[in-house]
């Protein structure tokens, strides 16, 4: 008996600043906006076995969990789930959490040069994999998870045609509605959720929302912001404008690698949800993130003491090698640079689960300070800090 | 190394020192095993009887049964860590091994060891554990390498067990009965057993 995927959302603005907070409610899990879903592959938390996500504060531990096409598709793959016939959930060791499916991995930048006009291509551990609608439904049947993201053609780059960014508009919403009625026909249960494009171009944008709104979706996804091309103020604006057009009661999501700061940016603009991508990221290229004032006094070549309020601390850099500061999850920084140093396999259990830990925290000491009325100190205090360097 | 005299000696002197404890060497490089075992009943036969004796390198589940018989008390090994991040299941299960990468396991719904209670095989199937060594998964070898560390201590733990129960050569029998159905034990299990009164049927 599946329980009842019904959504029961509620979000309220700061009256002046226009930042949101809200909570998801879905069977007997409480999502709180703004917030992280856990960014998985194949399901799991890289790197972390359940034992030690356990021991992340409860507090933070997110109640919503993100998986992917690109590493479940093959693996399992759509035959052994539905053999088991109960869905990716409990094939995974999925307990007490909403799960969302993602099309692409967060981490991995978009390769649409290969979508076609019925089909998207999704790059799983045994190479690409060419999805159409029926395909993508197939997929969203056997596994049962709670949210899905449609199937779409996310664009994203400076140097996209108009021609090329108005038919990634065109296909997403051809494709929504395909889905949608695929799953009047099949009876998928599953809450679908929209992604809106429009790449860097403000027109296609606002046509990609204001069509896509009018669909009976259970929420946004904004795909497509390119982060590396584009100041901040520039995403600010786009994000702003098109967030406008959308209905206030529906949750709005980004996924992919996010810094604190553009987290604060985003959520400025009106964004609910994001995924643990990013500590992911650090964690895959030994950093260690850095957000809570923790100033480990590194000695340089020449005997140079120099404080590093960095926020994000590259334990890689001979400079660790004798810093015995207990900084990450109560290991010494020398510690995580011999690890890293010796290719040891626990650097990536150690950084995951403290990059995770302090991301988790970022977000929800964020929250806390948009419903106590703090936000403006929070932020300000946190954005001066990451400028003097 | 494999040199009865030598060895012997050298227990000897080692013998004549008051130490906490001694441990075995030279016999984890992949010896021969008609010799190996009499290097090791030598040593255990020569060294102090109220000193932990640790025989290192040592290994596979076999092994470690005879070495127990033999004498040995302490064992160390990369083989169940090393084989978990491989993705090689140790089950108690006809003591035999599963390679989880294989196709036939992407459909098996089983936990990897039924009799096991270890956090891997109470949470996850072979199925679930497949997937992941397919997608390379860091994650895959961890929850490996937990449940081959507890297939290793629960057969150590039952063993001495069967040590306290005072029927430890019943434990050895079945064990071997179990690892071996056909009955083909290897020829150096036979014979070092033998050597300490245990006689396999």
């Amino acid at each position: 008996v599946r329980a009842s995927r019904k959504m029961d959302m509620s979000f309220h603005s700061l009256p002046l600043l226009g930042i949101r907070h809200g909570t998801i409610k879905c069977g007997s899990s409480v999502i709180e906006t703004p917030g992280c879903m856990l960014y998985t592959r194949c399901c799991a938390v890289p790197h972390l076995v359940p034992e030690i996500v356990r021991e992340l504060e409860g507090a933070l531990l997110p109640r919503l969990t993100q998986l992917n096409l690109s590493t479940c598709y093959e693996r399992p793959g759509v035959d052994a789930v539905k053999q088991s016939r109960r869905g990716i959930k409990p094939f995974a060791n999925l307990q007490d959490t909403v799960t969302i499916c993602a099309v692409h991995d967060a981490v991995e930048p978009s390769r649409f040069e290969y979508n076609e006009e019925k089909t998207v291509s999704v790059w799983t551990v045994s190479g690409r994999r060419k999805l159409t609608v029926s395909a993508h439904m197939e997929a969203m049947n056997a596994f049962q998870p709670d949210w899905f993201q449609c199937l779409s053609d996310t664009v994203v780059g400076s140097s996209l045609s108009q021609k090329r960014i108005r038919k990634s508009v065109d296909r997403t919403l051809r494709f929504l509605d395909q889905t949608l009625t695929h799953q009047q026909t099949e009876g998928v249960s599953a809450v679908p959720f929209a992604s809106i494009q429009g790449a860097s171009v403000l027109s296609e944008r606002l046509r990609s929302a204001r069509e896509t709104a009018q669909r009976p979706v259970g929420g946004f996804i904004i795909e497509g912001l390119d982060y590396k091309e584009m100041t901040d103020s520039a995403v600010a604006d786009l994000l702003t404008k098109t967030l406008e057009v959308l209905p206030p009661d529906k949750p709005r999501i980004i996924f992919g690698p996010r810094t604190p700061e553009q987290i604060l940016t985003a959520i400025e603009c009106g964004v609910d949800l994001f995924d643990t991508s990013y500590p992911y990221q650090l964690t895959e290229k030994g950093l260690a993130l850095n957000l809570f004032a923790n100033s480990p006094t590194t000695t340089r070549v020449g005997n140079l003491c120099q404080a590093d309020a960095s926020t994000v601390l590259d334990l890689n850099d001979q400079m660790y090698a004798r810093n015995f500061q207990h900084g990450v999850d109560g290991y010494s920084y020398a510690y995580i640079h011999h690890l890293l140093q010796t290719k040891e396999m626990l650097a990536g259990v150690l950084l995951m689960k403290h990059n995770l830990q302090q991301y988790l925290r970022f977000v929800h000491t964020l929250r806390a300070s948009i419903i106590n009325g703090t936000y403006d100190n929070y932020c300000q205090q946190f954005r001066s800090r990451v400028k003097d360097r | 190394g494999l040199d009865g005299d030598l060895r012997r000696r050298c227990a000897d002197a080692m013998g004549r020192r008051d130490m906490p404890g001694f441990a075995i060497g030279g016999l984890s490089g992949g010896e021969e095993k008609s010799s190996f075992w009499r290097m090791v009943a030598i040593s255990t036969e020569v060294l102090p009887k109220d000193r932990p004796r640790y025989l290192m390198g040592v290994g596979y589940a076999v092994d470690l049964v005879v070495c127990c018989a033999l004498g040995c008390d302490m064992f160390d090994c990369v083989y169940p860590t090393r084989t978990a991040r491989f993705g090689t299941a140790l089950t108690s299960v006809g003591h035999s091994t599963l390679h989880l990468k294989n196709k036939e396991f992407a459909t098996d719904f089983l936990p990897v060891d039924p009799n096991c209670s270890c956090s891997t095989c109470q949470s996850t199937t072979r199925a679930y554990l497949h997937a992941l060594f397919i997608n390379r998964e860091a994650v895959a070898c961890h929850y490996l390498t937990v449940h081959n560390v507890a297939y290793q201590l629960e057969l150590m733990r039952r063993l001495r067990q069967s040590l306290l129960d005072q029927c430890f050569p019943t434990f050895v029998c079945d064990f071997m009965a179990t690892a071996y159905p056909d009955k083909d034990y290897p020829q150096w299990a036979v014979d070092a057993l033998a050597a300490v009164n245990i006689y396999l049927h």
